[in-house]
């Protein structure tokens, strides 16, 4: 099966008062249909920069990212902007929500990025806020809601094109141990219930141990990877790549 | 993306709103220019039509650097000069006349006439000078010596501190002599606005002037002739002017000039500052945004729905400065002068003009502020750490 997303040798070096830094170097990744990854290290280790590389918002300064087989390298920026657009959804570790618009707004203007039909993208806005559990929050602002409510309302929004590969930077990172477990869940039911395929970085090993498969990054490398089966298995497991962490 | 926009109008309603005032501010100033110029070629376009087929003769002013005025106060013909002119083939009798020009008060400001001044004309020959102007009431002739026939300004001047026109039937005092108004002109360009129109001998008896005239009007039977005409005067006698309608016309354009040039200068301004202001507001407001352009371009937008969406923000807000400005004009001008009929009158007839001009600042503005926009990096700006 081909897979959704592929890094094939990629790096990405920055250039810092004329110092150059290696936020990622030579990655190798591959990611299945369905498939929840979870890129796992701590703060400084490269796993934004490599989310950036995967969904298409930053150009590696070596190697290539692949997109269902196409070379992301040969796009255009409009045409980056496409795929972004049709192809990916977004989840931001702040939400990043349009505090001018509305829950429902928020959803909508995805879709009217994309040039969605107004009558598709009523009901497709209700679907999706009531799927994450906020049909009754649809007009209120970004302010008036919770933390969680607003990653939720994120997530909507992230799904709104049925995009084929989500991306989460940081999805729990503002939001309490409960609320983060409840976004974790949702995330875990659209893989489940849906086949959607995600990618999530994080730094936290509870949140990690929702995923299908863990890569442990440090200093812009993959340290380490790791299939979860299971809840014993991924106690076990995490606790051995924390340790290794250590 | 227009709803988007639209709501960011409204989220800095107060910015919104200064950056609207100061738009309508400029636009009405725009307006205002536009109209006084309108004004004056109105003015200028009536007056020349009472020289329509005429001959306006004149000695010229002695100082050349001077413009030439029409009728001028300073010019002198003699009676036997005057006839002599008056005899000439091929002139229309009735339309003819000799006339004596003197202002009976002082002009408000050098270079422009007075407020009033005695016009002094041969009984009968009224529509020499007169040309297709229309009365407001009574008549437009002499019946005798002690009637006069005043201009709407003249009417006004004449009225004194009680504020109203002298009306058909009072009498005046024009230098201390009782006069009886017969007639009173409608409103009129400059040159006849103030007139006191009298019977000639009168007016040359008041102003101790029995044997000269100011100028001599002569109407020729056909415009065509207009040109034969002129040329006997000028071989009869070279020492005068001969002034046909375009050669008035091209003086008074040469006077206008400088007011024309004036105007554009503000009208130009006016733009300028509208669309500074406006562009100034946007760049704060793209930069104060720098977020939220992030979040767009991260989840899709193209640089071209970026560029858009500031364009119809500040197209916004350049649009509705000038729907202001239009009733906000009409209101200064009611409290002004003019009526709010005539205000509505130059606001509709510049409707056009002011909303490409709304179009054009509110596009213009935009151009930076967008260009701007359209720059963000997704990840600079949505770089949280």
């Amino acid at each position: 099966m081909e897979s959704i997303v592929a890094a094939k040798d990629v790096w990405r070096v920055y250039q810092m008062n004329g110092v150059s830094v290696e936020a990622v170097r030579g990655i190798d990744l591959s990611v299945e249909p369905g498939e929840f990854v979870a890129i796992v290290g701590p703060s400084g280790s490269g796993k934004s920069s490599l989310l950036h590389l995967l969904g298409a918002m930053d150009r590696p300064t070596k190697g290539d990212v692949f997109f269902g087989g196409q070379a992301l390298s040969g796009l255009s920026d409009g045409q980056r902007a496409d795929l972004r657009l049709r192809r990916l959804g977004f989840v931001f570790q702040t939400f990043n929500l349009l505090p001018t618009l509305s829950a429902a707004g928020n959803v909508d203007v995805a879709m009217r990025l994309a040039g969605v039909g107004h009558g598709e993208r009523k009901v497709r806005t209700a679907d999706l806020l009531s799927r994450v559990g906020l049909a009754d929050r649809a007009d209120h602002l970004p302010r008036e809601l919770s933390g969680g409510e607003r990653q939720r309302v994120a997530i909507a929004r992230a799904l709104a094109n049925k995009p084929s590969l989500l991306l989460a930077d940081e999805p729990t990172g503002n939001l309490d141990t409960q609320t983060g477990a409840g976004v974790l869940e949702l995330v875990r039911g659209l893989c489940d219930d849906d086949g959607q395929t995600v990618i999530m970085v994080t730094h936290d090993f509870r949140a990690a141990s929702y995923a299908d498969r863990v890569l442990l990054l440090r200093d812009g490398s993959v340290r380490g990877e790791t299939r979860l089966e299971g809840e014993q298995d991924t106690r076990e497991t995490l606790s051995r790549l924390l340790a290794a962490e250590l | 993306m227009y709803r988007l926009a639209l709501r960011n109008v409204w989220q800095h309603r107060v910015r919104s709103l200064l950056t609207i005032l100061g738009v309508a501010v400029a636009v009405q100033l725009y307006l205002s220019m536009t109209s006084m110029i309108a004004s004056a070629e109105s003015d200028l376009e009536r007056q020349l039509d009472t020289l329509a087929g005429k001959l306006f003769v004149q000695r010229p002013m002695t100082d050349e650097s001077m413009l030439e005025e029409f009728p001028s106060p300073s010019s002198s013909i003699s009676l036997e000069v005057a006839d002599e002119l008056l005899a000439i083939d091929g002139l229309d009798e009735s339309a003819s006349s000799a006339i004596l020009y003197l202002p009976l008060a002082k002009p408000p400001a050098p270079g422009s006439p007075p407020p009033t001044c005695a016009v002094g004309i041969e009984a009968g020959h009224e529509s020499a000078f007169l040309g297709p102007l229309q009365l407001e009431a009574g008549q437009g002739t002499l019946p005798d010596a002690d009637s006069v026939v005043l201009g709407q300004g003249a009417a006004e001047y004449y009225g004194g501190d009680s504020g109203e026109p002298v009306q058909v039937g009072q009498s005046i005092q024009v230098l201390g002599r009782s006069f009886r108004v017969v007639g009173v002109l409608q409103r009129a360009p400059a040159v006849h606005n103030g007139i006191v129109m009298m019977d000639l001998p009168v007016a040359q008896e008041l102003f101790g002037r029995p044997n000269s005239v100011s100028a001599v009007i002569l109407s020729a039977t056909s415009i065509e002739d207009v040109g034969r005409v002129k040329s006997q005067v000028e071989s009869l006698h070279p020492e005068l002017n001969a002034a046909t309608q375009e050669d008035v016309e091209e003086n008074v354009l040469e006077v206008y000039a400088t007011v024309y040039s004036l105007a554009d200068m503000v009208n130009t301004v006016a733009v300028v500052v509208v669309i500074l202001f406006v562009m100034i507001v946007m760049i704060i407001a793209v930069m104060e945004r720098r977020k939220d352009i992030g979040v767009l371009r991260a989840i899709g937008a193209r640089r071209w729905t970026i560029f858009v969406l500031i364009a119809v923000e500040s197209l916004a807000l350049s649009l509705a400065g000038a729907v202001l400005a239009a009733p906000l004009w009409m209101l200064i001008r009611v409290f002004v002068e003019v009526g709010i009929v005539s205000a509505a009158e130059v606001v509709l007839s510049n409707w056009i003009r002011i909303g490409l001009l709304a179009v054009l600042a509110g596009v213009g503005a935009s151009l930076l502020p967008a260009w701007r926009a359209v720059q963000v990096d997704p990840l600079e700006a949505l770089r949280y750490e």
